[in-house]
């Protein structure tokens, strides 16, 4: 089991800052939701957790070590990312894909070992793609092409597993499905991380909840203490209504808008 | 699709790179019957000597007029194919090719210098005209790929094209100017520059050959960083793929390859577009099985077209690089048209 934590970590692309003085810590079988507007830091935090950008200051601490003093292998043993954009250059099949993510234990050259093998298969399976394993990436709908990118980080075994904005461009059905399968895995001792617009989806899986607003922590706590009236309207600067989702007792959100239809212009004529 | 198995596709290849070589050694003023070039082919193999009856001005055709050039024509068109996958894999684009992106040009700048200049250091069997070559080569290759970076991401192909057209008119320019102000050499640069393989013999094969062994073992080494290179940089990077040291040495592969192949041949485009695409048509876009596929396709593309090179007009010959043109740019153009969507990059 593997923990990931950042002490004050801040950090900046081209000079500017978009995180500042982050302090966060991700523990083996908690599913923690990144939530905040567009902008507020959410993919730069997944960044600085796999080592893609460095901290202009602070440390991002793997194991309580530094992630800098890390091989790029070494971190890609323990955390896998899936990010929000997966557009490969080239017709790769789910298999060939899911085999990529033994990279970090193969290394250029040495061939997939028989473990290797086992691996790939039971992330091919667990993602439900088996009967898919040979088909062409781009022709699998946005939920199976979703679940492959899940499997290839899967493959990576990963103690943590960073999704950025996994379901986002998927139907309600997917949504469900791709999150179920998080939070099993999550349920099954995986640290897991996901980015999440969806505030009321976040409510449903969610142990603990990061509320970000331009680049720095607002909150951290259950849904109950995040999902507040006060802490979304503040942070997303746009009334909201909160109810209780009478099917698990879990915050169920929904702006409001405050357009209104005059009563006079809704006599159509006949 | 069902594809061929991999160890079948390469055996059909080598095959068909054998027959076509033998057939290529054949052809010319003297014509000579595939039964009796492998009579010459063989007859140099001690105790075989006299087996096939071949006469010894056959044996001497082959082996000193025709084998340099057709086993030139293997390695150029088997060095073009790798750089160009290798070029893809790097820009993530599948219309980059050395030609295409300034790398030939680069390297034919290097070259020409070093013929000018009439440069004479080498280090052990790598002779200075292709080092120059490299040299050019590299610094093209790296100056496409800073002008085309856009921050983060992939570079967008019209970025990437157009850099490498702007600099290929200015790399072509400068040869030029060379060509023009060295009138001594004007003659060598000139016929060397049109893309030919026409009185090329041993001493350009050797001169080549440390540089594409070189670039073919480092290609070996990167195909699988390419692909995961194939889900861009930063995702790379999150893979555990330490872009910095796969990017710079498939750039290093690529421009060797590069060179190699310019230094002895001269500028042959669009064989780094063809190839490559036609070995993932058969095998798929894993580069493992990719490369030598894509490597025997170039050679036997590229002495096919050497072979129509020299008889379409015979006596007269035509410079082979005029031969892959008319089949690489209408090729380049399709996949322009139909690949629109890869114009705007991401």
């Amino acid at each position: 089991m593997s923990t990931l934590e950042t002490e004050n970590l801040f950090c900046a692309y081209n000079g500017e800052t978009v995180l500042y003085d982050i302090n966060l810590r991700i523990e083996p079988g908690r599913f923690i939701c990144l939530l905040g507007p567009n902008g507020s830091g959410k993919t730069t935090l997944m960044r600085a957790f796999c080592r893609i950008i460095k901290p202009v200051k602070g440390v991002v601490k793997l194991d309580r070590r530094s992630i800098q003093e890390y091989h790029a292998r070494e971190v890609a043993q323990k955390i896998a990312l899936v990010s929000q954009s997966n557009r490969l250059a080239w017709p790769f099949t789910v298999h060939q894909i899911v085999n990529m993510g033994r990279f970090p234990h193969r290394g250029w050259v040495s061939p997939l070992s028989h473990e290797d093998h086992s691996k790939v298969e039971e992330a091919i399976r667990v993602t439900g793609l088996w009967e898919h394993r040979n088909r062409i990436i781009h022709t699998l709908s946005g939920g199976e092409a979703q679940r492959a990118m899940i499997a290839r980080a899967l493959a990576q075994s990963p103690r943590i597993l960073l999704l950025d904005e996994p379901v986002a461009h998927l139907d309600l059905k997917y949504k469900v499905a791709v999150l179920d399968l998080v939070k099993k895995l999550a349920v099954e001792g995986l640290g897991v991380v996901v980015s999440l617009h969806d505030l009321n989806l976040a409510a449903m899986y969610a142990d603990t909840m990061v509320l970000l607003s331009r680049g720095r922590v607002y909150a951290v706590g259950g849904p109950r203490t995040i999902l507040t009236k006060k802490n979304l309207e503040a942070v997303y600067e746009t009334e909201v209504v909160i109810k209780e989702n009478p099917e698990n007792g879990k915050p169920l959100i929904s702006p409001v808008s405050r357009w209104k239809v005059s009563p006079l212009k809704l006599n159509m004529p006949q | 699709m069902a594809r061929i198995p991999f160890p079948i596709t390469l055996v059909t290849l080598v095959l068909i790179l054998g027959l076509i070589l033998v057939f290529s050694l054949g052809l010319g003023p003297v014509r000579i019957s595939p039964y009796r070039v492998m009579g010459a082919l063989l007859s140099r193999i001690p105790g075989m000597e006299e087996m096939f009856g071949v006469e010894s001005s056959i044996k001497t055709i082959v082996w000193d007029f025709r084998l340099a050039r057709a086993l030139l024509a293997t390695l150029t068109g088997a060095a073009l194919a790798v750089s160009g996958v290798a070029f893809q894999g790097l820009f993530r684009n599948p219309l980059a090719e050395p030609f295409v992106i300034g790398a030939s040009s680069g390297a034919a700048l290097g070259a020409t210098v070093a013929i000018v200049l009439r440069l004479s250091l080498s280090f052990g069997g790598f002779r200075p005209v292709p080092l120059a070559a490299f040299t050019g080569a590299m610094i093209a290759v790296g100056m496409v790929y800073i002008i085309s970076q856009t921050g983060s991401g992939t570079p967008p192909a019209v970025a990437l094209l157009l850099a490498g057209t702007a600099l290929s008119s200015l790399f072509s320019a400068a040869v030029s100017l060379i060509m023009a102000l060295s009138d001594r050499d004007l003659h060598q640069i000139f016929f060397w520059i049109l893309g030919s393989l026409g009185g090329k013999s041993w001493p350009q094969l050797w001169a080549m050959l440390p540089y594409v062994l070189t670039s073919f073992i480092l290609m070996g080494i990167i195909t699988r960083p390419l692909d995961i290179m194939s889900f861009g940089e930063e995702a790379a990077q999150g893979m555990g793929l330490s872009v910095r040291n796969a990017r710079f040495i498939i750039v290093v592969s690529a421009s060797l390859a590069t060179s190699a192949a310019v230094a002895s041949t001269g500028i042959i485009g669009f064989v780094g577009l063809l190839a490559p695409h036609t070995a993932r048509l058969i095998i798929g876009p894993v580069h493992r099985r990719l490369m030598p596929t894509a490597a025997l396709l170039g050679a036997i593309l590229l002495v096919a077209a050497d072979n129509l090179a020299r008889t379409v007009l015979a006596p007269m010959e035509l410079p082979v690089g005029v031969l892959t043109a008319i089949l690489g740019a209408p090729f380049f153009l399709y996949l322009l048209r139909s690949r629109q969507s890869v114009l705007g990059g991401e």
